[in-house]
């Protein structure tokens, strides 16, 4: 276990938790941080001596090749280029807060700040200035609010209200109160006087004054009252991103996106803390808004550990490039979601990053992708076994072509509740929809299939990220084939599923029989004269 | 390395979680669920995508069941129970009896567990107490709920959503074309004492209620809230949408009444300067929240546990005992799944167990392609069109 060696990325709570769990499971940490590591934010650190934990201080990561438990990683500081060596890496950059001023146009003023200005300055009142009478706080009036927001400006609007007793006005759209102990904070704050007024479709007018004072003008939604506050200070709330330092760590590792920078994909299937690339593994702020950073660490630690255990178990099964068949299209590099192909001359398949989804293998125009198990003969053989189901051939036989994570799992339910069709169903799990090459799909109909289903997991859902969209446009290019061979549309359907949809998966299949019966079987059917001309 | 062993009360996600986290690192687990089928409510929650995923999370519970059930070391005891419960110098020894509590409304759901036939007697290391949380029962509010038959909770709308085709009416089994959903039933209700948001309701409301849009877009529906609250990743465009597709109405409806055929009037007002307005709908779905689940109090006394004021288990209750998810305080799905595998790490460094996946059993090889054959015959007779 020692042998490990994991590299974390960032300098601040949670990334000081990530070391805190390796360390006391005595593997190697390389912290690495574009600041200086070496001292790390005092709240940052538990104890004194982390004695399997090494720092690394003003680096920045500027490449990371190879895969699950060995990775290459080059820093870059002001001086030296560094080289390290590790088994796992754990991006756990900060998030910063950037003051929503702008939304409002309110120009920077002595009267006006941000919030984190308010928090970092202990929330009191300047020494030595007139005492603050009131003080209003903007919240998510131009964007929505999150509860991490909702939550410091609670706590600093009590503490003001309570310790200074300064008049406190929130101002908010919806107050986001989906947090740990937010609902009874809200009643907290009421019940000390401050005051809340809430937006629905309006909002306060802010207006400025040639000094950078700033007034607010509003209609109490509620009670329709006319309220013109003129406040010592006005709060405005911020919005949380990651840091640039995150975003540029997850270009440089390769790892997907969120809409809002987030580094980690939107997808269910990356929850909670991995990425698209094995051995990467996010946490903390820059994974997601409000994250705990405990619970963040405890799964960053965890899910190394497994991930490298799991690196060692079937190296052998990975997809393999047969060199004398690579044309060096790559093909295999562009289509591979998980960055498990590398150019080393020409591409090679790095087996710890393998997922074995199996896209690779489908796309390769020279079939010289190989994946055990996976392979056009398994495909084959799988598809011949529903025909000899089936000896009396009276009733359509349809090959469902079924994804591991989705389609199978709902279709294996609706069979074990009883659910039946009006056809022999021949359920054929693959590890990824886009492991179906056009060629699959066409040799199920060469070996007698009335129809073909292709079921894979719903748009976005993909663990693949893109695997499901391949099988539909493959699909879609099948279907239009078979048209034009005069085989009759409706006979290639795809679908999307979700493992928990049984009864929608039943009803497919349902449905489809019924549009089989209504069409001509199969004209290579041994059920059709023809057949026994050829 | 020593033997490990450690209960896990509760088989929802969070108590799957946990349990499958701890089997990786070796350890034994006994898996209690008093209910036959395993994933608690969130096995009981529907896909809710659109044309897309909208990242509801329910489909992870079907993965988290089947690796819980494929694992030798997790001991699954469905229907069961702690009965006695008891603290020694260093262990905690109970046992595991029959609770007599079916799947509600009947049946067993897929995923039912392998049912290991409970021992009188047995001990663990530690604890974690995944037991989850109840819907809120609004029998009390002014909605008629149990009296009007179209006025029904969210999870009995999960329920629906699970069939082809969307909700239909359980009056008569009709296609509601008006649907209202009222917000926070049992949530951020100071009469109740429940000071709590319950953080998932938002989500599953308008996530449900665009799934509904999208199987039959001329539905109308009303979303009835007081604050609608922050979920998923694209929050923003996913907000924007539903302002566009539904109609949100910032007001608490203060009672329900029955009109002919069926429908449901609303009563509510959207401040002093609105009159108070009526509206029918054809189906009202009032989003019941969460609270701490019954029996929890008692539960808590027999392991020695003193719950917070708000009547959910802290984080560490107790010596030896750790608490995930629900059962903590409201939390989602992927919420859940986190929470439970920190407590698993606790219960790891409580152990004082090496991390160490040496003992890690090798996954039994998959094949990536396989194979099922379900010939016509299998069918049952007469449901054959």
């Amino acid at each position: 276990m020692t042998a490990f060696r994991i590299c974390v990325l960032g300098n601040n709570a949670c990334a000081w938790e990530i070391a805190d769990r390796l360390d006391t499971a005595q593997v190697k940490v390389i912290l690495a941080a574009t600041d200086e590591a070496g001292d790390p934010r005092p709240h940052a650190r538990r104890r004194a001596v982390y004695p399997h934990v090494e720092t690394l201080s003003g680096v920045r990561l500027s490449s990371c090749s190879g895969q699950l438990g060995r990775f290459d990683l080059v820093f870059e500081s002001r001086d030296a280029v560094i080289r390290q060596t590790v088994s796992a890496v754990v991006l756990a950059e900060s998030d910063e807060r950037r003051p929503n001023q702008a939304f409002y146009d309110l120009k920077p003023a002595t009267g006006i700040v941000p919030l984190s200005s308010l928090l970092d300055g202990g929330c009191r009142p300047p020494a030595g200035a007139a005492p603050w009478k009131q003080v209003v706080f903007l919240n998510g009036l131009r964007t929505e609010s999150q509860p991490v927001m909702a939550g410091d400006i609670m706590r600093a609007a009590l503490q003001l209200q309570n310790e200074h007793g300064v008049q406190c006005c929130i101002l908010t759209r919806n107050l986001k109160v989906a947090g740990e102990g937010l609902e009874a904070l809200s009643r907290e704050a009421r019940a000390a006087g401050v005051l809340f007024f809430k937006f629905t479709n309006s909002g306060p007018t802010l207006l400025q004054a040639d000094d950078g004072s700033a007034r607010v003008r509003f209609v109490d939604d509620p009670t329709g009252k006319e309220f013109v506050l003129a406040p010592d200070l006005v709060v405005v709330d911020e919005t949380v991103r990651p840091s640039d330092a995150a975003t540029e760590l997850a270009r440089v590792l390769g790892i997907e996106s969120d809409p809002a920078g987030f580094v980690q994909a939107d997808n269910v299937h990356r929850l909670p803390v991995a990425t698209n690339r094995r051995g990467v593994i996010v946490a903390g702020p820059a994974r997601t808004v409000g994250a705990d950073a405990a619970v963040e660490a405890s799964n960053a630690a965890l899910e190394v550990l497994i991930g490298l255990a799991a690196a060692t178990a079937d190296v052998s099964t990975a997809a393999q490039i047969e060199s004398g068949r690579c044309i060096r299209c790559l093909t295999c590099l562009r289509v591979c979601p998980y960055r498990a192909v590398a150019l080393d001359g020409r591409p090679q398949v790095l087996p710890a990053a393998c997922e074995r989804c199996g896209i690779c293998a489908a796309a390769c125009p020279r079939e010289a992708i190989r994946i055990a198990g996976l392979e056009r003969e398994d495909f084959h053989r799988f598809i011949a076994a529903g025909r000899t189901a089936d000896p009396a051939g009276d009733s359509p036989s349809v090959v469902a072509f079924c994804c591991r994570r989705s389609a199978a799992p709902a279709l294996r339910a609706a069979v074990a509740a009883g659910s039946c069709w009006a056809a022999t169903l021949n359920i054929i799990e693959v590890p990824c929809a886009g492991s179906i090459a056009p060629d699959v799909i066409l040799s199920a109909f060469r070996q007698e299939a009335d129809g073909v289903l292709i079921l894979a997991c719903h748009a976005d859902n993909c663990h693949s990220r893109h695997g499901n969209q391949l099988a539909h446009q493959r699909a879609e290019l099948s279907a239009a084939f078979l048209d034009r061979c005069g085989a009759g549309p409706g006979r290639l359907v795809f679908k999307t599923l979700a493992s928990n949809m049984p009864a929608e998966a039943a009803a497919i299949v349902t449905a489809f029989s019924a549009t089989l019966r209504d069409l001509k079987p199969n004209a290579r059917s041994a059920r059709t004269p023809e057949k026994e001309l050829t | 390395m020593p033997d490990h062993r450690v209960l896990v009360i509760g088989a929802g996600i969070g108590g799957l979680t946990a349990a499958s986290a701890l089997a990786l690192f070796g350890v034994q687990v006994d898996l209690v669920e008093r209910r036959t089928a395993l994933g608690g409510h969130a096995a009981r929650f529907a896909c809710k995508a659109t044309d897309r995923c909208v990242k509801c999370g329910a489909c992870l519970v079907t993965e988290a069941i089947a690796a819980a059930t494929s694992d030798p070391r997790i001991r699954i005891h469905a229907e069961s129970r702690v009965g006695e419960f008891r603290r020694t110098s260093q262990r905690f020894e109970f046992t595991i009896e029959r609770s007599g509590e079916a799947m509600p409304g009947g049946g067993r759901a897929p995923g039912a567990g392998r049912d290991a036939a409970p021992p009188a007697a047995a001990s663990a290391d530690a604890v974690v107490l995944a037991a989850g949380f109840d819907a809120f029962d609004p029998k009390d509010k002014a909605y008629g709920h149990g009296v009007f038959p179209n006025v029904i909770t969210l999870l009995e709308m999960e329920q629906e959503l699970r069939q082809p085709g969307g909700l239909k009416r359980p009056s008569d089994g009709s296609a509601p074309q008006r649907i209202a959903f009222i917000q926070c039933v049992g949530s951020r209700d100071a009469k109740l004492g429940h000071l709590w948001c319950s953080q998932f309701c938002c989500g599953a409301a308008l996530r449900a209620a665009r799934r509904i849009k999208s199987l039959r877009p001329q539905t109308e529906i009303t979303v009835f809230y007081i604050d609608i609250q922050s979920f998923g990743r694209d929050f923003e465009t996913f907000y924007r949408q539903s302002q566009q597709d539904l109609r949100l109405i910032r007001a608490i409806p203060s009672e329900a009444f029955a009109v002919d055929g069926g429908g449901v009037r609303l009563i509510y007002t959207e401040g002093a300067l609105h009159p108070a307005t009526e509206a029918v709908f054809d189906l009202v779905v009032l989003s019941t929240g969460m609270v701490p689940p019954a029996g929890l109090d008692e539960l808590a006394a027999r392991l020695g546990l003193i719950l917070a004021d708000t009547g959910y288990a802290s984080r560490d209750p107790a010596n030896g005992i750790f608490a995930a998810g629900a059962v903590r305080g409201p939390m989602s799905i992927a919420d859940s799944m986190a929470d439970a595998r920190d407590a698993a790490a606790r219960v790891l460094a409580f152990l004082d167990r090496p991390w160490s996946l040496a003992e890690r059993l090798p996954a039994a090889p998959r094949p990536p392609c396989s194979h099922l054959v379900i010939p016509q015959g299998a069918c049952k007779a007469g449901d054959v069109r």
